[in-house]
């Protein structure tokens, strides 16, 4: 309540205040049933004045499908003051930003919720990592409103025609949205997370039938306080070990307990950004005190049975980007190592090996324009995890290829993006047609679709029964 | 008598550039247009600019923005804040425009969050769905010297300060580049300013017709506060007007800079 009651406060002397408001609808239409039947409505407001400005909007959705996020909505990973003020299971606002733009000296401040983008690659997130994200929709959803914004300070100032500094100051310690295990794009894929089906009530039994795909047996002396006594006498005659799917079958539900971090001195996250500049040539170093925006996933014996815990941790990343530009073509690099991250896997009681591991990722990028108004992208890029046999095996490695493709007609009226983007080992991919055609300054339409290819294992795949067509008219006047 | 005035300046500086005149150069043209290139254009700009698009049947689309000019050592640099509509607000665009080792562009769409380094597109492609090209918006209504071969000049008949000057690419290169086979210019040689540009496409067809007009002289320094292109294939018209310009008042450096695109500056 007191954040809006600020907003208000805020966007109260209208005479200098300019209001944007919008409304967008927007259907996705799978293969066999609509998968999301959304009407948002927007409010900004936009203050300025001499020497300062603030900015504010707010947005309100209804989903009448209710298949992104069937059921009641967790909110744990999201600090107290970044969330949704749920209407009923089906709707919800949310302010994505207020934000208060000024100046101090030489340097320039952004207080407030706002998101914060210092990676530059399309589609692989190597240095977009300030803010967390949501994947109610996976991938497919648009980078400004999956992004979750976070209440920050960021200051920036100018190195001349150098360059320019940046800092930033996070006291809002919130995460990656995941899907639940019942959601349209509930994560499944042995290769990413298994938190996927952690989220909501299935607890131990998600878990376990996600284990169950790299997994041919489990212990079952480690999950003895919650496995009927029955299956136990059972696996004595079969090594102790049985199949995770038989385990899963007969295994009660969960409580899963959410370990958020509390905030003081030594978990606020902070960062830095040195960007450097000469001629043709860019070149920024970052630097990131931050938490994983994924738990580490841990089964603990608790004094009624067992507890699945999921914990957020400190890390460091250290960035680099670097790019130079040839006429029409521009060659980019961008490049992360972070100290620890957790791997996709679940630790079970007496297993002492290690959950994470250090982690990178890397994408080379070149973009050409043809033309007046056409842009080719390519991307060739791999996210992965350094691990060792002191580790619990998983993934450690993900080559990605990309192609972007933008082209512009009618005088920018008419706009079309194919993005398509695959692994290299399995060849998986996700392809991503989107057009819009601007009918008039104030109201847009946007038809698309989008389609998965590989096997039910892969990061893409897992979503092969999910191909859509979208479309979503808006109107902001 | 005023022409004569002029003829003999024309003269001085024909003979002060003798040098720089190249082969198949009118001496008077070269001279004209040398000045009109010199002309006095203060060392920075900020004007409110709103954009009339209007397609040869449908309706027209407006956009505003507020743009900031600076010419500097290393050349020019031009910022453009877009206003409105609401689709297009927050969109930033900025060009660095000197030497070869400096032309750059940077955009910011809100979408994105980020500015983003794009390639350089051809200075003769259409800047962002207008009517100019890219070296259209750079120039504003002066010509580069380097392009052109400036082969004839003649004065307008019973209007002694209007010259017609035609000018043809130095090469092919540079045709295909600007995207333009021949221009003639109207340019009045007493404000130094060009009123009109008919540019042929490679062809040698009528492309587009460019007109500046509402010349205005704001503390010394002489800006159109109109200009109108016309392009004679699609029948597709753009219109800018500058209105609230300031000439060398200061402002926030970042305004020109990729980091300003981001907001805050």
């Amino acid at each position: 309540m007191k954040v809006w009651a600020t907003l208000l406060l805020a966007i109260t002397p209208a005479w200098a205040t300019d209001w944007l408001p919008g409304v967008e609808l927007y259907l996705a239409q799978g293969s066999d049933a609509p998968q999301s039947q959304r009407f948002s409505g927007l409010l900004g407001a936009e203050h300025r004045a001499s020497g300062w400005s603030l900015n504010g909007l707010l947005r309100a959705e209804a989903d009448q499908e209710d298949r992104l996020e069937p059921g009641p909505i967790d909110q744990q990973h999201r600090s107290p003051a970044n969330r949704r003020v749920l209407i009923g299971e089906r709707a919800s606002a949310e302010l994505r930003e207020l934000y208060l733009d000024h100046r101090l000296g030489e340097w320039t401040l952004r207080s407030g919720k706002q998101q914060i983008v210092w990676g530059s690659t399309d589609g692989i997130k190597v240095l977009d990592v300030v803010n967390p994200q949501s994947f109610r929709e996976y991938l497919l959803d648009e980078p400004e409103r999956s992004r979750i914004p976070l209440w920050s300070l960021r200051g920036r100032r100018p190195l001349g025609d150098a360059g320019t500094i940046d800092w930033v100051l996070i006291p809002d310690l919130s995460f990656h949205e995941l899907a639940g295990p019942d959601a349209l794009f509930a994560i499944t894929s042995p290769l990413l997370t298994p938190q996927g089906s952690l989220s909501q009530p299935s607890g131990l039994q998600g878990l376990l039938l996600t284990l169950s795909r790299t997994t041919s047996s489990l212990p079952v002396d480690s999950l003895a306080p919650a496995i009927d006594p029955l299956l136990i006498a059972l696996a004595e005659n079969l090594g102790g070990r049985l199949p995770p799917e038989l385990l899963a079958a007969f295994a009660p539900e969960l409580q899963t307990v959410t370990r958020r971090p509390r905030l003081s001195a030594s978990t606020v996250e902070v960062g830095t950004r040195l960007g450097l500049r000469r001629g043709r040539n860019d070149l920024t170093l970052t630097l990131l005190r931050h938490h994983a925006d994924l738990p580490y996933v841990t089964v603990e014996t608790v004094d009624e049975g067992l507890e699945v815990q999921l914990d957020y941790q400190m890390t460091h990343t250290l960035g680099l980007q670097a790019s130079r530009s040839f006429g029409s073509g521009l060659l980019r690099f961008e490049g992360a190592l972070t100290e620890r991250a957790p791997l996709p896997v679940v630790s079970l009681p007496g297993d002492d090996r290690r959950t994470g591991a250090p982690s990178y990722g890397v994408v080379l990028g070149y973009d050409q324009l043809i033309g007046d108004q056409s842009l080719l992208s390519i991307q060739l890029g791999a996210l992965g995890a350094m691990m060792d046999e002191r580790h619990i095996p998983a993934n450690d490695h993900l080559p990605l290829v990309s192609l972007l493709w933008r082209d512009e007609w009618i005088r920018n009226r008419l706009t079309g993006e194919l993005f398509t983007m695959a692994t290299l080992d399995r060849g998986d991919a996700l392809i991503r047609l989107r057009t819009a055609l601007r009918l008039d300054d104030s109201w847009q339409l946007r038809v698309g679709g989008d389609h998965f290819l590989g096997d039910r294992q892969g990061v893409f795949g897992q979503f092969r029964d999910r191909e859509r067509l979208i479309f979503e008219l808006s109107w902001t006047p | 008598m005023r022409t004569l005035a002029f003829l003999m300046l024309a003269l001085c500086s024909s003979f002060t550039l003798s040098e720089s005149v190249r082969a198949g150069d009118d001496s008077t043209a070269r001279a004209l247009m040398t000045r009109i290139a010199e002309r006095d254009e203060g060392h920075r700009q900020q004007a409110e600019i709103r954009f009339v698009l209007t397609p040869q049947r449908g309706a027209a689309q407006e956009r505003t923005a507020l743009a900031y000019r600076e010419q500097g050592e290393e050349g020019r640099r031009l910022a453009l804040y877009f206003e409105s509509p609401r689709s297009l607000r927050g969109t930033g665009f900025l060009a660095w425009d000197g030497t070869e080792a400096t032309q750059d562009r940077w955009l910011y769409l809100p979408s994105l969050r980020r500015a983003r380094r794009i390639p350089s597109a051809e200075r003769g492609a259409y800047f962002l769905g207008t009517d100019l090209s890219y070296d259209d918006m750079r120039l504003f209504g002066k010509v580069d010297l380097q392009d052109y071969h400036f082969v004839r000049a003649i004065t307008v008949e019973g209007q002694p300060n209007l010259w017609d000057i035609e000018g043809r690419p130095v090469s092919e290169e540079v045709a295909k580049a600007l995207g333009y086979r021949r221009a003639f210019w109207r340019v009045d040689a007493r404000q130094l300013f060009v009123l009109e540009a008919r540019l042929h496409d490679l062809q040698d067809a009528l492309l587009k017709t460019v007109i500046f007009s509402e010349l205005d002289s704001l503390d010394g320094i002489v800006t159109a506060r109109r200009i109108t292109a016309i392009n004679h294939k699609t029948g597709h018209r753009t219109e800018l007007q500058l209105s609230n310009i300031v000439n060398d008042a200061p402002f926030p450096a970042e305004r020109l800079t990729p980091q300003g695109l981001e907001g805050g500056g």
